[in-house]
């Protein structure tokens, strides 16, 4: 199949190395061409979110994690041991994973599969994808609605919502009296907002780049839409600040967060930030009054109902390997249709040209001379190819080698 | 009869601080009931122990370091039950109040448990309002500034587990702003009450002892543990200095407060001390 992925995620490397591999929405494209400039053949997508940066790539042999790295651009001094690299079935076991947030910090969270389609959307733009890809992400989304409809695990995200909302009280106590600023509009921090505002707080206010979605989200929660230049002075009155904004700087500086402090005389204020790269810069947890998490502080605390979640995560990953299981046998049937298909045209060109180059004897006979040699030749490659044909589509391709290598090899002009 | 009943108290109070300790090393909230009762147990004890004193003395209650010391264990501890009944969560204040209630008590037996000498046939428990005023107030006053304390220490620990990201079991604590606020709402209380307890006592000594009191060593130290309360209130209303900076002049506070009023009573004599006394 020659599927592979290559990544880091919040398992491997720290949120301050995973930073500095993650890719904003925006800059997908043009990283996906650099991607295909070094290897023309390869079919790749780029997924970046808050856990991980992974490149899903198809090629005839998969790369040496090495080599599978220099994907990612020019490194910046770290040790191989925080990426990972998986192959064939286990690439879709992750993928699939990853798909139904299993693979995801906050286990059950939504907001991956989101992702997952816009990653593979600009892909698909870019022109990287190829028949391999597009039929595992597709079969990917599949396997994440049937996941989250089957099991409970979409259940497990809220424990996540719940542990800000707890750590929130650690600060405040009651909430009913405090005010909520909400930056950007991911899901993880709807979530959030949504646990909030079930707790009665005082006013929830939300600021996006793009305003509209902003006031959508505002709107959901009964709060109010501020423009994003309105934000530092929207510091001044809000307690809990929520952050899911892209983009490579921090959205609020020290600087910025100590001159609020300032004003509000040191009312303490906590962030919790959900970004990668992070949007609030971490030394503002050092300022007095100002308290910064992020979303492994969260994860961490998130601890309590595990049990529960195990279980959903349990029953979802026996539905993931039920589904890698039909997928590895489908793609083998998928591979040998399609090689059967190539096989078949390339022999009847072969019998073209043998018939063209027959041409001055062909011209001789008449029309029904002309059909019987034509039945004949096609018979006479039907029943040539008749054997592989059978032995390849009854050929197990879950038992480890890959029988098709060698096959392509012999169509590799062809196709 | 009173020295039984107050060794009784003790043994509940340090078995109940005991209990803290292991509490808090362990993290588990079992020992919890037995902490609640035994204080419980231990207060009534000490108040029987205490009224047996005075009624068997016919004397004020605290007109003696020993007393003193005494009635501000048994008023740390009640606040310590209150706080508790009030908010679950403050059940924690008692990994500080208990000790220190049992603390207080435990030097209470071992300083001298006779009356301040210069006091003697000064006061009686039929003397005028005055007196009573000043030692009431002046006593519910080191106690709100000791649960002030408390509440300081509780606020660093939680700000300081936050700060660190130690986030396993800080649930069970209490909110930080919840700490601030009662901890605010303590030293201001404390601070009221112990300028009403000057107040008083200066009215007092003005009409009994005549213009000497003034250059009382204890005095002298209770000024400026006052200053230093009145500075804590004036920066937090005027300058907004909350939280740690709030906290921080009740943890200072309390070290003044204790050395006023063990280390002066102690070492010094005059209006308010003992030295000299076996």
């Amino acid at each position: 199949m020659g599927l592979f992925v290559i990544g880091l995620n919040h398992e491997t490397a720290p949120v301050a190395l995973r930073e500095q591999f993650a890719v904003e929405p925006g800059r997908l494209a043009q990283h996906l061409a650099l991607v295909r400039s070094q290897d023309p053949g390869l079919e790749a997508m780029l997924l970046s979110t808050c856990n991980r940066v992974e490149l899903y790539g198809v090629r005839r042999e998969s790369p040496s994690l090495e080599r599978a790295s220099h994907y990612f651009g020019k490194l910046p001094p770290v040790s191989m041991e925080h990426f990972y690299l998986r192959t064939d079935a286990d690439a879709v076991r992750h993928l699939f994973r990853v798909a139904s947030s299993l693979e995801s910090m906050i286990v059950g969270e939504p907001e991956i599969l989101g992702q997952l389609k816009h990653a593979y959307s600009v892909a698909n733009e870019v022109g990287t994808t190829g028949p391999v890809l597009q039929r595992v992400v597709e079969r990917a989304f599949s396997v994440a609605k049937r996941v989250r409809s089957d099991t409970e695990i979409g259940r497990a995200s809220v424990s996540v919502a719940r542990s800000g909302v707890e750590l929130a009280k650690q600060v405040f106590g009651e909430l009913a009296h405090c005010r909520v600023l909400v930056l950007g509009a991911g899901e993880v921090a709807a979530g959030i907002a949504r646990a909030l505002a079930a707790e009665g707080v005082a006013e929830l206010i939300v600021s996006n780049r793009t305003f509209d979605r902003g006031a959508e989200l505002a709107a959901r929660f009964e709060g109010t839409a501020i423009p994003f230049s309105a934000v530092p002075d929207a510091l001044d009155r809000a307690d809990i600040v929520l952050t899911s904004v892209g983009g490579r700087e921090p959205v609020l500086s020290t600087k910025s967060v100590s001159d609020a402090m300032r004003r509000r005389r040191n009312r303490p204020l906590f962030f919790v930030d959900l970004g990668v790269p992070r949007n609030v810069d971490v030394d503002v947890h050092h300022l007095e009054g100002a308290f910064l998490f992020d979303i492994d502080d969260l994860a961490r605390l998130s601890n309590k109902g595990k049990d529960r979640r195990q279980t959903a995560a349990h029953e979802a990953d026996s539905i993931v390997l039920e589904e890698v299981e039909r997928f590895v046998s489908r793609i083998g049937e998928l591979d040998a249709e399609h090689l059967i298909a190539a096989w078949s045209r390339a022999a009847e060109g072969v019998r073209q040209q043998e018939i063209d180059r027959s041409q001055n004897f062909v011209s001789e006979l008449d029309e029904q001379q002309k059909e019987q040699l034509d039945r004949m030749t096609k018979s006479l490659v039907r029943k040539l190819l008749h054997r592989p044909f059978r032995a390849l589509r009854t050929m197990d391709t879950t038992q480890g080698d890959d029988p098709w290598h060698e096959l392509r090899k012999m169509f590799a002009d062809e196709e | 009869m009173s020295t039984v009943f107050i060794s009784v108290a003790l043994l509940f109070y340090v078995a109940a601080a005991a209990l803290c300790v292991a509490r808090a090393r362990s993290l588990v909230t079992r020992f919890n009931v037995w902490i609640r009762w035994g204080t419980r147990i231990g207060v009534v004890f000490h108040l029987c122990g205490m009224s047996v004193l005075a009624w068997t003395t016919g004397q004020w209650p605290l007109t003696g370091l020993a007393d003193a010391l005494s009635a501000l264990s048994v008023l740390v501890i009640i606040n310590y039950i209150a706080l508790a009944a009030t908010r679950p969560k403050l059940d924690a204040l008692g990994d500080v109040l208990i000790p220190l209630g049992a603390a207080l008590l435990a030097t209470s037996r071992f300083v001298p448990s006779r009356p301040v000498p210069a006091l003697s046939g000064v006061v009686d428990m039929t003397d005028a309002v005055l007196f009573p005023l000043h030692t009431v107030m002046t006593f519910l006053g080191l106690t709100a500034l000791f649960v002030a304390f408390a509440l300081g220490v509780a606020y660093l620990t939680v700000r300081r587990r936050l700060k660190a990201k130690q986030l396993e079991g800080i649930t069970s604590l209490p909110a930080l702003e919840v700490l601030d606020r009662i901890h605010f709402r303590f030293q201001l209380i404390g601070f009221v009450a112990l300028t009403l307890g000057i107040v008083f006592g200066a009215f007092w000594a003005n009409m009994r002892l005549g213009p000497d009191w003034v250059t009382d060593p204890k005095i002298v130290s209770s000024m400026l543990i006052w200053m230093w309360y009145a500075l804590a209130v004036q920066t937090r209303l005027a300058l907004g200095w909350r939280g740690r900076a709030g906290v921080l002049f009740s943890v200072f506070g309390f070290i003044g407060v204790v050395v006023s009023l063990v280390g002066v009573t102690l070492l010094f004599s005059g209006w308010h001390g003992v030295a000299g006394l076996g």
